[in-house]
């Protein structure tokens, strides 16, 4: 998805600045979410090391020092109800973790493949990383395949993406992609495109010169959307991402193109 | 040497060369923009830039370089050229290591993948670059330090690109200053245990271990073990502590790391040398560590390199880290120098700043005596944004306004030459910086993104002290023995600077009163120099224990020798002041010298500068909400605001001031 050698050129701060929360790639790898009281619970082989409650700090008054069933274990501290989130770590899984992902050079994935392997060590192994509550298996309802499997039906020749969010005036996103053969060639904003295709703001009407503009100038556009922050907020964080988009159509906050297909 | 430092930037014949300079990368920037571009550069008030050389983009397959033949944009001849005809000084950075957000970090694959090359982790693998932290847009494997090997390719590269370097060295040319190498320290993965464990690495630790104790007896008899020769001892590959006996090695482990780091550097800047580079300075740049495993005082002790910065990326939240790294490269080095100061900002961090965030740091960093400074980028390129000019050669209006207005107001203020006077110096310890280093676990690739807490990875050694040790080696903390001492420096608004405890006795000598937090064990000479410094006449606070041990917890009586009791004891011309916690308020306010100039508010940061019959009175508001505040001083002042909207107030002893949120006054005082 990421090609090695993308390009990232003329990015608006603006619009990086409200992307930005997106490029911590942990978030969609871990369990612990922002603001949680989680408990974390490390042992090796079952005797335990350490445990650290996320808000008091090291607790030396939690027993047994000896786990036998880690998912057990983590069900009956969690059921204490004084934690949002019990971990139950086992430090030689981190360990094979970090083995097994650098066991050889990993040139032939590209970096989102070699996050998602992460992912797959980190989870694949039912008592290494014990989470009570579980790991969703997805981030706000997007997982991986579900992207990859998108972009992957792209047209193979190259082909942009668009994402604008409008609000008071001006745009507070105004992102490009172009892809060619699965891969994300180069990034860009709004700011690279001539300015009166985007003048009219959140409109049918900069949607069509918009597509139009694209194809002249990077590739012919595959995707565009352009909503108002809310709407991009839900559509991130919700899990009925074509509903929201659906409704917000209607209301006049939301306008998409989508390529026919050929 | 042509080119001098100085403590106010670098001289040449006798010329004040001030360092306020700006990164431009030619590689990426259309050839028949060069011009417009450096027009854009001049035209903020840049007398001077700097730019990576990078070694892949350059040799395109092994032995075989494009300086510009088959892509305009790596004539990096053509852009000296240039950059002499308008008069440009510059500083060049050829590596080998650069990142520059480059695929590969500017290292050519080949090398990479050299399995002569490459790294090992404490557990036998390869150190991917992605192993600590998040390094778009593709993983690689990190190289070794330690490795002849890579040596062997830099020698090449240096080979190639250094004559062409050489031909534009000052005073003839436009370059006054290379870098060796760039942040040297593991690419991130610095914790203790990390890596590097290759062989090349192992046999370096060994070659550490024979110059540190001459025999192996000798290391057996520290280590209380039986090892048949040198090349026996194995590295510890994570946190064995047991028992006291265990320290030295660990110790040495992680003392290793820094001469390794130290090593390479220096190895580096003499292969520069060698290959021509003659004539100006060699500097180094710290990516932000000034604990194990880099070592700031000893890098900058080396003679091979001239001075030693750090670079410094940080956000307004973040102002408290940006104003300890200042005061920390105010009391350690040569010429306080960021290298890399955060000028827009690399497309995968999480925070791109706004135009009045730049000016608040940059401000803030002056503020606390910041002498040198190379905004990075100056210009925008590819996989970076947020600066004042783009790549086409156009200025980015809202960025831009700022670096104009700082470039007219440091030359009419000489702002390089304007000098804080702080009398304190606080000093880490760093044989406790060590400790915090060796006493830590989950040194494992990855383990930085599953988001757990740091207490995690602490280790809790039972070595039967007398002191707490996790406690005072934590200098994060604001309640133990050294956050107690700052935050009463800062509750009085004493102005201090830091350095630590390996810093030499001229340095220590320059202040009146030095803090330092001690506790059972620190290194003999380390403390040698603290008792000399009190012998000639200095006032040594320390606190919360008295060393009696070394590092690796043998008997090592310097300070007990001499202070049998706590509480203040004569030494030589100076005193000794040992001290509990709860004793450091009312020691700091007996020792320290009250500030002439204060303000009702502790969140509000002030700090003054004078030069020659000027004084600068910085007011600094750190926080979200805006703020109103009495500053007070000795009779009559006239404050004339020299930064920002024109204004004179003038009061007697009191003055009134309205903050806007993270914002900076600058006002020049007339009594």
């Amino acid at each position: 998805m990421i090609d090695p050698h993308w390009q990232m050129v003329d990015l608006d701060p603006v619009t990086w600045r409200q992307i930005g929360r997106f490029f911590d790639p942990g978030q969609y790898l871990r369990a612990a979410q922002p603001g949680e009281h989680g408990l974390f619970v490390l042992h090796e082989s079952g005797t335990v090391l350490r445990i650290v409650d996320s808000k008091t700090g090291v607790r030396h008054d939690i027993t047994p020092y000896q786990i036998d069933a880690p998912q057990a274990y983590a069900r009956r501290l969690y059921e204490r109800g004084e934690w949002q989130r019990v971990h139950v770590i086992d430090k030689a899984h981190l360990a094979r973790i970090a083995r097994t992902a650098q066991a050889t050079p990993q040139r032939e994935r590209t970096l989102d493949q070699y996050y998602h392997y992460l992912y797959q060590l980190l989870w694949g192994e039912a008592s290494g990383y014990v989470s009570v509550p579980a790991h969703p298996g997805h981030w706000h309802g997007w997982t991986y395949e579900r992207i990859h499997t998108w972009i992957s039906t792209l047209p193979s020749s190259p082909t942009s993406l668009a994402l604008g969010v409008y609000a008071e005036g001006g745009w507070l996103i105004g992102l490009v992609l172009v892809c060619e053969q699965g891969q994300i060639r180069k990034v860009t904003t709004f700011e690279a495109l001539d300015a009166q295709s985007i003048e009219h703001g959140l409109t049918e009407a900069t949607l069509v010169i918009l597509a139009q503009h694209l194809a002249e100038t990077m590739a012919p556009p595959a995707r565009i959307l352009l909503c108002t922050p809310q709407v991009f907020a839900d559509w991130i964080e919700q899990e009925e991402k074509a509903q929201i988009l659906l409704s917000a159509r209607q209301q006049g906050q939301a306008y998409w193109y989508e390529q026919e297909e050929t | 040497m042509v080119v001098q430092v100085t403590e106010t930037g670098l001289s040449l014949a006798g010329q004040e060369i001030p360092v306020y300079s700006g990164s431009i990368h030619y590689w990426r920037l259309e050839r028949d923009r060069w011009s417009q571009i450096l027009d854009c550069v001049q035209g903020l008030g840049f007398g001077m830039i700097e730019t990576y050389i990078p070694w892949a983009v350059h040799e395109i397959t092994p032995g075989s370089f494009d300086w510009g033949t088959l892509d305009a944009r790596k004539d990096v001849e053509a852009f000296l050229c240039l950059c002499e005809e308008r008069g440009l000084r510059l500083l060049v950075r050829p590596g080998p290591l650069i990142n520059a957000e480059l695929t590969d970090f500017g290292f050519p694959a080949w090398v990479l993948l050299d399995p002569a090359v490459q790294a090992r982790t404490a557990q036998g693998t390869l150190h991917l670059n992605t192993a600590w932290g998040f390094h778009p847009p593709h993983q690689f494997p990190v190289p070794s330090y330690a490795s002849e090997a890579f040596y062997t390719y830099i020698d090449e590269w240096f080979a190639a690109v250094c004559p062409i370097l050489a031909r534009h060295l000052a005073p003839a040319g436009c370059i006054v200053g290379v870098q060796s190498d760039n942040e040297t320290c593991y690419l991130f993965h610095d914790r203790a245990y990390a890596t590097d464990y290759s062989e090349a690495s192992l046999a370096l630790y060994r070659t550490f271990l024979r110059q540190r104790y001459h025999s192996i007896e000798e290391l057996n008899r520290v280590y209380q073990h039986v090892y048949g020769a040198f090349d026996d001892v194995e590295p510890p590959r994570d946190c064995e502590v047991q028992q006291r006996a265990d320290m030295a090695r660990h110790v040495d482990w992680v003392a290793y790391k820094e001469y390794h780091i130290r090593q390479a550097v220096v190895r580096i800047a003499h292969m520069l040398r060698e290959h021509g580079l003659q004539g100006v300075p060699i500097f180094h740049d710290v990516a932000f560590q000034f604990r194990t495993p880099l070592d700031i005082a000893r890098m900058e002790q080396e003679p091979a390199l001239d001075w030693v910065g750090m670079n410094l990326y940080r956000n307004k939240e973040s102002y408290r880290g940006a104003v300890q790294s200042i005061r920390y490269l105010a009391g350690t080095t040569r010429l306080p120098f960021v290298p890399e100061f955060g000028c827009g900002i690399w497309s995968h961090h999480p925070v791109t700043p706004t135009p009045d965030e730049q000016e608040f740091i940059t401000l803030l960093a002056l503020m606390y005596g910041l002498k040198a400074l190379n905004f990075y980028m100056l210009v925008e390129r590819d996989r970076w944004q947020g600066c004042p000019i783009t790549r086409h050669g156009t200025f980015r209006p809202a960025y831009a306004a700022f670096y104009k207005q700082l470039l007219s107001f440091a030359q009419r203020y000489q702002l390089w030459s304007m000098q804080r006077k702080p009398e304190v110096l606080v000093l880490l310890n760093f044989d406790l910086g060590r400790y915090a280093a060796l006493a830590s676990s989950l040194h494992f690739a990855h383990v930085d993104l599953f988001g757990l807490p740091r207490a995690l990875f602490q280790v809790d050694l039972d070595l039967d002290l007398r002191w707490d040790i996790a406690r005072e080696a934590d200098d994060r903390r604001y309640d133990n023995w050294l956050g107690t001492a700052m935050q009463r420096l800062e509750k009085r608004q004493i102005d201090y600077n830091i350095a630590d405890t390996h810093v030499d006795l001229s340095r220590l000598s320059r202040y009146p009163l030095v803090v330092v937090p001690t506790v059972d064990f620190m290194d003999a000479a380390d403390q040698q120099r603290l008792l000399a410094y009190a012998e000639q006449g200095g006032q040594l606070v320390l606190g919360p224990g008295l060393p009696y041990l070394d590092p690796a917890l043998s008997p090592c009586e310097v300070l007990q020798k001499v202070v049998a009791e706590p509480g203040g004891t004569a030494v030589g011309a100076g005193y000794i002041w040992w001290v509990s916690q709860e004793q450091v308020p009312a020691i700091v306010d007996a020792l320290a010298s009250p500030s002439t100039c204060w303000c009702d508010d502790l969140q509000v940061l002030l700090v003054q500068q004078t030069n020659r019959g000027h004084t600068l009175l910085f007011v600094a508001n750190p926080t979200p909400l805006r703020r109103e505040t009495v500053i007070h001083f000795l009779g009559t002042q006239r404050l004339q605001r020299v930064w920002g909207e024109a204004c004179v107030l003038s009061g007697e002893e009191r003055i009134v001031v309205d903050l806007e949120p993270y914002t900076v006054q600058i006002w020049e005082m007339f009594a």
